[in-house]
């Protein structure tokens, strides 16, 4: 090619570069969803197959029905092609968070799998070292490995758990009428990590034994927790397996003969173990029921003990108060008797203090008078003293005048002088001893006078005189005396008042003393009062708090009686159940076996290969058509632009240059743009579309990061594809232009042959029609291509739209037809998770009869529920888990259960003549009604059933049968652990707030009962399905952002070379004057009305391209909504007209743009 | 004041660093009635004036006048009204729509003005009324330019401008087509101005404006225009 065509090609890029960047555009979009959406599957491969290589998932795992011995390890280990043998124990239990069972979604009791982490590994591992023995390890997202025993790591997904873990929670393991201790040695353990698993892909967990038959999620934890002496899994990697592709036939078949190997040496091993077994166990069962016996005894004595003590104490508590009564009234009664007693002591105290105050009184009286005589003792000693001194001077009288009558007789008789001396001499001296008071000294002096003198006539009569003054002398002094006696008798008088006084004073003194004595007495006894008071009552004090301690014991006693009671019973329980489990253990000897099993039985392991190969099956078809599209868009350009330049070719061909290196310049423009396009789609493609569609799908996946790698080969697949297509169009827009001969290609182009349009036929049509119409109509069909591929275009863009949407819808449906909606599957609100019969006490139609009376309850039915894996005979390859619900009450079901068929409408009546299965199920088993399906045992055997009916279902996968049936199927009666429940109209009426705290309420109520655990409404499945589904809007984003870009390149590019064609007629209609927007719609009038034909045909195209998506993208356990909502339909035609009318306005403004003169100054 | 007035018109075209003058100061004017040709040499920038005078095109300076109303200054809507109402044109190569019969071509041109003639009529006058349902490629040259010239006419134009009407079609053709030109203006008093190269045509104006080199070489005029069937080239 000569230089000059070289820059030829290089300018005209430049000059007509929207046409360029619009053949780019519609390759970058069509490789890019080819090339993308082709990408993904490996790429989901890929990452499945780095994941299960960095964290060395296991191929072959195996579980033998009664466990593997270290020799069992051994053997396997020494089984050819083994690398490495991992031996695992395990086990499945129950979870508790904050004493509250864990309930899932559907209302059991949560199951989480116990698995041991080999902690020296562990750390190995962290540390770098890449142990092959160390499989199915832990890929720690969040929080750090357990440092100590009673740490765990925890599952990262729970999606079915209405509870959510989080790191620093603690979970109690509790087991399935088993006692942990058994096999753990501790039962509550701190999560420290979150962690996934390549062991589970999905989110999943497959089945197990205990519970509802669901596998909730794992922990992993310290392998030293547990004491059983045997291992329940072991974990094989088979030397070089890695060196195939994961999910590929290669590696099942490289595998598959150390599977068989391994169940050769399965045989012996089990018979080897069993007889170990049986060995152990059976005298242990032996020793072990009659250790029972004597111990339930034991218990029922101890505890019949218990119970008397119990009996005591709530006598006491009971009679307590009469004797506390009786005890307050003897302290009473004694209290009132010392108070009595105090009272008389008071009295008496009273009264002596009345005699003191009366004795004081007279003592005061007596002491009033006797003061008066302050002397009178003295006054009587005087007076007595006077009165013997009168006595004396009486006496002396007396003798005076004795002796002087003495005397004188003597004298007189005598009558001699010297007798009356002699005697006057004594008289004299007793007159002497009385001188100075009777007898005068003068009288003495006249008596000694008269002795001397001695006249004795003068002595005798001065002794007469002497004696008649003795005489009065006397009687003074007998007048004296007298007086002093009457004195002395006053005086003694006095004195006796002073005596009185005295005596008063005694008294006084003794009524004191009394009154002193009884007043101490009375303190004493007041004293002693207060303190029998006191003490009293601090007795009755105590007594009242003995009782109330002993009423509130009596209350507990009850309560902790029966928590005792519990215990023991528990403890019986477990011992029971140990020997029970041991039972079976041994029963199931003979049938026990070895579960020896590839990747595939790993649940969700097999999902995932599926849905990566379904993105390969929707590869197959959708980027078909933006190939298609970008094909005929690159031709119809390409040949535009070889009309538009037919001169320039005739003229090259006039000069000499060869067709093809004429063509060459149109190769070169196609294929530099499929090359730019190519570069940018594939740039997109590669990342936008896998990282979409793993989004989507993470929400059923657990994996790493998907990984995007560059495909190599789709890139090129899709490079030569497209290029082929584009280079295809050039080469046929040539390929006629080039065939003429250069006069006539320099010709102008004879016009297009006008053509009478079918309607024109239609006389009386086409009459009717105004001139526009017939303009638009002639327009429409001259360009037939056109005419197709803007339809096909448009149709695209709208079908493309309406999947996407659809796909939205359909899943949204999900919980609205299975849940929420009007006619939804699940008529009932709520389950209610029975306790187990034996604990409670209390059988399953007690407890519903209970449910039915609350006035919260419209109606409730007993139900059955068993998670199973079932299959058929025709798919037994498809095996998917399946609950089994059997209700309680056969007719009843209907009320609660939509039992209908989807597509037929029919609807059944649950009867025992053949079970009712979901639909999805029954299709993906290829099962129609009077087929055989089938549920396999834990002990793997299969239980074959006959269907029915296929009823309409959305979540999951069920088989409604009767309870007959059941029994008669299954050869055992099935126990009812669910009620499920329909809440009342009333309830449901009340907005949202209310509504929401009247059912916590009903909860919380129907929880407390001993015979029921937990309470899960259908809200909280609805809620866990939306947040799921969430996830899905990516691959939602992704049709709708193709569909926009689709329509608008292909219109845009169309429009355009529509216009391009026609600049000669715009400019003549032009230059004839037609405004702006007469032109406009002289061109849009047939974009409009294509438009209008491409939506319509768009949809129709769109309801069957939407079920198809639906089929491949649906995953397992749920069956997609298959309708699309009205409001997708609008919203789909809305944009795809939006998009219309924004490349009109493009357009437009080139319209604007003609030139007149340019465009008809051109020889055409 | 003259129907037409051309004033000092400069039409300037840039090509990259040379500018070149299509119009190069052109002043003339053409009275109401007038059969007027304008000839000059290839490139001498008589469809640039017929462009400018139709009202598809402007000038760079100058003015340009019809019927006493000032066509340089008009805007774009104005402008396109101009080319409605007021000018009929008829091209080289006919730009019928091909898509369209000779009656819906003219009808496309009636359709959009009130006080358009009727457009079966127009075409009986051309002489084609029995070929109205025919599309443009089952009509020979002459017939093609015939549907031009009626869709032109039927709008009723105050001007009609023809762009080497003849150049496309035989020497008998052609002078048919000149025949229906120059009876029109004849019998309607509608004003013709005629673009075309062919000197032997200048005899049937009534005035012949020469271009040369964008200017206005000479301007004559024709008090005895002679009749088309007499002239020969």
């Amino acid at each position: 090619m000569s230089k000059a065509l070289f820059k030829d090609v290089f300018r005209s890029i430049i000059r007509t570069r929207n046409r360029f960047l619009s053949i780019a555009a519609i390759v970058a979009l069509g490789i890019s969803v080819f090339a993308g959406i082709k990408a993904t599957a490996p790429n989901l491969k890929d990452t499945a197959e780095k994941y299960f290589y960095d964290y060395n998932l296991s191929d072959i795992s195996i579980v033998s029905t009664i466990g593997l011995s270290e020799n069992d390890i051994y053997k396997i280990s020494k089984v050819s092609g083994v690398e490495a043998v991992m031996p695992v124990k395990s086990a499945d239990v129950f979870i508790e968070v904050d004493g509250k069972k864990v309930i899932d979604i559907e209302g059991a009791q949560y199951v989480c799998r116990a698995t041991s982490l080999n902690m020296d590994m562990a750390t190995a591992f962290q540390n770098g070292v890449n142990d092959a023995a160390y499989m199915n390890r832990p890929d720690l997202l969040e929080g750090a490995y357990p440092k100590q025993e009673n740490e765990c790591l925890i599952d990262s997904s729970a999606v079915t758990s209405t509870h959510k873990f989080a790191i620093g929670e603690t979970v109690t393991l509790t087991g399935d009428n088993e006692n942990l201790k058994n096999k753990l040695k501790n039962t509550q353990f701190t999560i420290v990590g979150i962690v996934r698993t390549p062991m589970y892909i999905s989110v999943e967990r497959g089945n197990t034994l205990i519970g509802s038959g669901k596998l909730g999620n794992f922990i992993f934890i310290p392998e030293t927790n547990f004491v059983t002496d045997y291992y329940t899994h072991a974990f094989i990697s088979v030397a070089g397996a890695f060196g195939y592709k994961a999910f590929s036939p290669e590696y099942k078949a490289y595998v598959e003969p150390v599977i068989k190997d391994l169940e050769a040496i399965s045989e012996d091993r089990v018979r080897a173990r069993a007889m170990s077994l049986s060995i152990e166990l059976a005298p242990q069962v032996e020793r072990g029921e009659t250790e029972l016996a004597a111990k339930e005894i034991e218990a029922e004595q101890k505890l019949a003990e218990a119970r008397e003590l119990v009996k005591q104490i709530k006598y006491y508590a009971e009679n307590g108060d009469e004797e506390l009564a009786a005890k307050k009234e003897e302290f009473e009664s004694s209290l009132s008797d010392a108070q009595r007693r105090l009272l008389s002591g008071r009295s008496e105290y009273n009264a002596g203090l009345a005699e003191y105050n009366r004795k004081l009184a007279e003592y005061r009286a007596a002491k009033a008078i006797a003061d008066q005589y302050p002397n009178a003792r003295a006054d009587y000693a005087r007076a007595k003293y006077d009165l013997e001194e009168a006595k004396k001077d009486l006496d002396e009288a007396e003798n005076a005048l004795n002796e002087t009558r003495r005397l004188l007789d003597q004298a007189g008789e005598e009558g001699n002088l010297s007798n009356y001396v002699v005697v006057a001499q004594a008289v004299a001296r007793v007159l002497a001893g009385r001188a100075g008071e009777s007898i005068s000294p003068e009288t003495l002096e006249q008596l000694q006078q008269a002795i001397n003198e001695e006249n004795a006539q003068q002595v005798y009569f001065i002794l007469e005189g002497a004696q008649r003054a003795l005489e009065s002398e006397l009687n003074k002094a007998k007048y004296e005396y007298q007086v002093k006696e009457m004195q002395l008798e006053a005086a003694a008088q006095d004195i006796k008042k002073l005596d009185e006084l005295e005596a008063a004073e005694k008294k006084l003194r003794e009524a004191e003393l009394k009154l002193n004595a009884g007043s101490s007495e009375l303190s004493i006894g007041e004293l002693t009062l207060n303190m029998r008071q006191m003490e009293l009552k601090y007795e009755l004090t105590l007594a009242e708090e003995k009782l109330a301690q002993a009423k509130a014991k009596a209350k507990t006693a009850d309560e902790e009686y029966a928590k005792k009671e519990a215990e023991v019973r528990q403890q019986l329980q477990n011992a029971r159940h140990d020997i029970d489990n041991a039972k079976k253990v041994l029963a199931s000897l003979d049938s026990a076996a070895w579960s020896v099993d590839g990747r595939d039985a790993l649940p969700g392991h097999v999902e995932y290969d599926q849905s990566a190969d379904n993105m390969t099956a929707f590869s197959a078809v959708f980027p078909v058509f933006f190939f298609f599209i970008a094909a005929v868009v690159s031709l119809t350009t390409m040949t535009r632009m070889v009309e538009e330049e037919r001169v320039q070719l005739g003229t090259l061909k006039a000069l000499g240059y060869t067709s093809g290196a004429i063509a060459a310049k149109y190769l070169i423009y196609a294929t530099l743009a499929t090359l730019i396009g190519t570069v940018l789609g594939l740039a997109i493609g590669f990342v936008l579309f896998p990282v979409s569609i793993y989004n989507a799908y993470s929400i059923m996946f657990t994996t790493p990061k998907i990984i995007l790698a560059f495909r190599t080969r789709y890139a090129l697949i899709g490079l030569i594809l497209f290029l082929a297509a584009v280079s295809s169009g050039a080469i046929l827009a040539c390929r006629s232009a080039l065939a003429d001969n250069p006069s006539k290609l320099m010709c102008p182009k004879a016009p297009k042959k006008g053509k009478r349009v079918f309607l024109e036929r239609i006389g009386f049509i086409w009459k009717r029609m105004s001139f526009n119409t017939k303009v638009t109509a002639r327009n429409l069909l001259r360009n037939k291509r056109r005419f197709i591929m803007t339809l096909v275009g448009i149709s695209g863009c709208t079908a493309l739209l309406l999947t996407g949407l659809g796909i939205k819808d359909s899943i949204s449906s999900i919980s609205k037809n299975q849940f929420s909606g009007e006619n939804a599957v699940a008529k009932y609100d709520a389950q209610i998770v029975l306790n187990d019969r034996n604990v409670s006490g209390i059988s399953p139609e007690e407890t519903l009869a209970g449910v039915k009376e609350d006035v919260r309850v419209k109606d409730a039915i007993l139900t059955h529920m068993r998670t199973l894996n079932g299959s058929s005979e025709r798919e037994p390859d498809t095996v998917l888990p399946v609950s089994i619900l059997v209700p309680g009450n056969t007719e009843d079901l209907q009320n609660f259960i939509k039992l209908q068929n989807r597509k037929t409408g029919e609807a059944y009546t649950l009867n025992s003549e053949g079970v009712l299965v979901s639909e999805k199920f029954a299709a993906k088993t290829k099962t129609n009604p009077g087929d055989e399906i089938f549920v396999t045992l834990n002990d793997g055997s299969n239980v074959n059933m006959k269907v029915a009916g296929v009823v309409e279902n959305y979540a999951f996968h069920y088989i409604y049968m009767t309870k007959e049936l059941y029994t008669q199927t299954f050869g055992e009666e099935p126990v009812f652990d669910f009620i499920t429940a329909k809440l009342s109209d009333n309830i449901k009426s009340m907005d949202e707030t209310e509504r929401n705290a009247e059912k916590t309420k009903l909860a919380t109520d129907l929880a407390k009962r001993d015979d029921i655990s937990v309470v899960v409404y259908t809200d909280q499945a609805v809620n866990t399905f939306n947040k799921l589904l969430k996830g899905l809007d990516a691959l939602v984003f992704i049709f709708v952002g193709s569909a926009g870009a689709l329509a608008f390149v292909v219109l845009y590019n169309l429009s355009n070379i529509n216009i391009n064609e026609r600049l000669r007629e715009l400019a003549t209609i032009k230059v004839l004057g037609f405004y702006d927007r007469e032109v406009a719609s002289y061109v849009f009038r047939e974009n409009i009305l294509l438009t209008a034909l491409g939506v319509a045909s768009g949809i129709l195209i769109g309801i069957p391209l939407h079920k198809f998506v639906i089929n491949i993208a649906e995953v397992n356990i749920v069956m997609f909504g298959r309708s699309i909502s009205w409001l997708s339909m609008v919203i789909a035609t809305s944009v795809t007209v939006v998009f219309a009318i924004i490349v009109n306005a493009l357009m437009r403004q080139k319209l604007k743009k003609i030139s007149m003169v340019e465009s008809l100054k051109s020889v055409e | 004041m003259s129907f037409i007035e051309f004033d000092g018109v400069y039409k300037r075209y840039q090509m990259g660093e040379i500018v070149i003058p299509a119009a190069d100061g052109v002043t003339f004017s053409i009275e109401q009635g007038e059969f007027c040709v304008i000839t000059g040499p290839s490139g001498a920038g008589k469809t640039t004036i017929l462009n400018i005078l139709g009202g598809m095109d402007d000038c760079d300076d100058g003015k340009v006048r019809v019927a006493g109303d000032l066509v340089s200054g008009y805007n774009r809507k104005r402008l396109i009204e101009y080319r409605r109402f007021e000018v009929g044109f008829v091209f080289q190569f006919y730009n019928l729509v091909p898509n369209l019969t000779a009656l819906e071509n003219v009808e496309l041109a009636t359709q959009i003005s009130k006080k358009s003639l009727d457009a079966q009529k127009v075409l009986e006058r051309v002489g084609l009324g029995d070929r109205l349902n025919n599309f443009p490629s089952q009509l020979s040259g002459g017939e093609q330019q015939r549907v031009s010239i009626a869709r032109a006419l039927a709008k009723n134009p105050k001007l009609l401008l023809c762009d080497e009407p003849t150049g496309a079609l035989d020497y008998t053709t052609g002078k048919q087509i000149l025949k229906l030109l120059q009876d029109t203006s004849r019998e309607t008093g509608m004003t013709v101005v005629v673009v075309t190269h062919n000197q032997a045509v200048t005899p049937i104006a009534n005035r012949i404006i020469s271009l040369r080199s964008g200017r206005v070489h000479r301007i004559a005029v024709n008090d005895n225009p002679v009749s088309v069937e007499r002239i020969e080239w």
